[in-house]
């Protein structure tokens, strides 16, 4: 059993920086959300995309990619279930492996979730116990996955949706799965702020377990500015999480060991009832690049 | 194997409500985790788990699968809200229907199948059943993939619509046959008409080639062109002949416009294929 608080260096590879972008829902929103950014000078040096939206249609996911202009994308996914002990079937595997090339997926981003069996689906990413076997069954499934995607893994932190059961917390488990199946973090700070609506996580405790050389991405909500200062919407206590996220991003590359090679802002569900403006993602998009520290224009494979 | 016998125990008491009835009798915990093959370590495990979280999950997974449904049915909602209680009709299909919802187009099909079943059952107006074939069709079309054009279709250089070439509707579409004209409440959600007299109808539910995810409708009573095009690669001088409501300008305009808005695939013959070709690279 890999369980370390003392993490070796990853001897993966972490790829070049690849920038700042946004999780891109398939839907008309967000395509008009596209064209106003780029009209307001806006760019982005990678997308996101859900694989779940290109489940029936997988070759389309090409076409939006084209759409925005080929940039490089990940992928994020529930499909591998890597925390089941029911592995997917083998038509799943290779819609996987047919977006991954059709997306110019650069790696794609797991949730460290359990989605129940074969015959039985959890409707969500259930929380996995903490256990040693639990644990075991992600690496290896994770090891076996490495083999199959054709591309780069990363796992990301879920949101703690009953109390701790066994040894290890949330980001304990993600730092052993980590490190015993030498993959990338997805550090989603969202997921901190999701964990509100159901146990809520001591956050510097768990993000002090999440060891940061193995990040590569984060995930941080980017709601609507004008409604999160809306007296009227009450949204204050959303505020305060945004800035919460924006400020713990701040304070983590301080960090010598954190060099995250993408940012990803969440628009859909990040808190308010419209999406962030073109404006303000422009502008989070630019800061997020200034935090990575280097001119992150990609050349588009 | 018992990590499986865990993970089953879990996802069955997010998603069955009366494995959560039973868990929260006295000794009912118990009683549900007894014929599994658990570990002493693992029932121990389970018993710690609050399930009063583990139940907010559930109602969580409950709320997020009626908002998908709600993306599909929401119009069939409102014209069945008056006849019975929606909110209690879905708890009753997901009490029934458990695995499921991870694979979107067979979690449609099977609420229409069992929503169908109940309008017919209760004796609702009838029109509800034609409300639910449209919703249930404007999404499946909608995420379901393009099909390739045919050869010499949409040339850079056949910007004009000429005699010789040829129409054909750009798919997935699907043609439904339906008894009412449910198509005005597509445009009416505000207010719940209902529609009581049967006019029969033909309708065209076609995935749009220019926006995501979303499909275009049509009365083919209303649009004798579009019905006329159908599954056949008919030229637009055949059209002609066969439209003679339109006048030639009139129809190679409506054609254009068909092709402008990306209804419809405009095949060029392949004897002017390679002129085409060249021109729109030029």
């Amino acid at each position: 059993m890999t369980t370390t608080s003392e993490h070796p260096a990853p001897p993966h590879l972490k790829p070049p920086t690849i920038g700042a972008g946004f999780l891109y829902h398939c839907s008309p929103e967000f395509a008009r959300l596209y064209q106003e950014l780029v009209a307001c000078g806006g760019r982005i040096d990678f997308v996101e995309y859900l694989a779940t939206h290109f489940g029936s249609d997988v070759e389309y996911v090409a076409e939006v990619n084209a759409g925005l202009g080929n940039p490089p994308s990940t992928l994020h996914c529930y499909e591998y279930m890597i925390g089941s002990v029911d592995r997917p079937d083998a038509a799943t595997v290779a819609k996987l492996q047919r977006m991954v090339e059709a997306a110019n997926c650069q790696y794609i981003g797991e949730h460290v979730g359990m989605m129940g069996t074969t015959e039985q689906y959890s409707g969500t990413f259930l929380q996995p116990f903490g256990t040693d076997e639990q644990t075991e069954t992600f690496i290896r499934n994770l090891r076996e996955v490495k083999e199959q995607a054709g591309c780069a893994l990363t796992i990301e932190n879920q949101s703690q949706v009953y109390n701790r059961i066994g040894p290890r917390s949330i980001c304990e488990q993600v730092r052993d799965i980590a490190v015993g199946a030498d993959v990338g973090i997805l550090l989603s700070l969202s997921n901190f702020i999701i964990a509100e609506r159901f146990v809520p996580m001591d956050r510097e405790r768990e993000i002090a377990a999440i060891p940061l050389e193995y990040v590569w991405q984060v995930h941080l909500p980017l709601g609507n500015a004008a409604q999160l200062n809306d007296p009227d919407l009450g949204l204050d206590w959303r505020r305060a999480e945004q800035r919460w996220a924006n400020e713990t991003l701040v304070q983590l590359f301080k960090e010598p060991s954190f060099k995250p090679v993408s940012v990803v802002f969440e628009i859909e569900d990040a808190g308010t009832p419209s999406h962030a403006t073109p404006e303000e993602l422009r502008d989070a998009l630019e800061w997020a690049r200034e935090l990575l520290g280097e001119d992150t224009k990609v050349e588009v494979r | 194997m018992a990590l499986r016998d865990v993970q089953v125990f879990l996802a069955e008491y997010v998603r069955d409500r009366g494995v959560r009835e039973r868990c929260r009798e006295e000794g009912g915990l118990d009683a549900v985790l007894g014929p599994r093959a658990l570990t002493a370590e693992e029932r121990q495990l389970i018993t710690t788990i609050d399930l009063d979280d583990l139940s907010k999950v559930a109602e969580t997974v409950l709320r997020e699968r009626f908002d998908r449904l709600s993306s599909v049915f929401a119009l069939l909602f409102e014209h069945l809200a008056p006849h019975t209680d929606v909110s209690a009709l879905y708890r009753r299909f997901d009490d029934e229907h458990r695995h499921g919802w991870w694979q979107r187009r067979r979690e449609i099909r099977r609420f229409e199948a069992y929503v169908s079943d109940f309008i017919i059952r209760e004796q609702l107006p009838p029109y509800l059943l034609d409300l639910v074939r449209l919703c249930a069709y404007i999404t499946t079309v909608a995420e379901s993939p393009k099909a390739a054009a045919p050869d010499h279709a949409d040339l850079p250089g056949a910007e004009a619509v000429r005699a010789n070439y040829a129409v054909r509707l750009r798919r997935p579409y699907a043609v439904l046959s339906m008894r009412y004209d449910v198509l005005p409440l597509l445009d009416e959600s505000d207010t719940v008409q209902l529609v009581t007299t049967p006019t029969p109808r033909r309708v065209l539910v076609q995935r749009s080639w220019q926006e995501h995810k979303r499909c275009q409708v049509f009365d083919l009573g209303a649009e004798p062109l579009v019905e006329a095009i159908g599954e056949e690669l008919l030229t637009v001088g055949e059209l002609a002949g066969r439209l003679p409501q339109f006048g030639h300008a009139e129809l190679y305009e409506e054609v254009a416009a068909l092709h402008r808005d990306g209804i419809v695939h405009l095949v060029v013959p392949p004897e002017l294929a390679g002129d085409l070709a060249l021109r729109g690279a030029g």
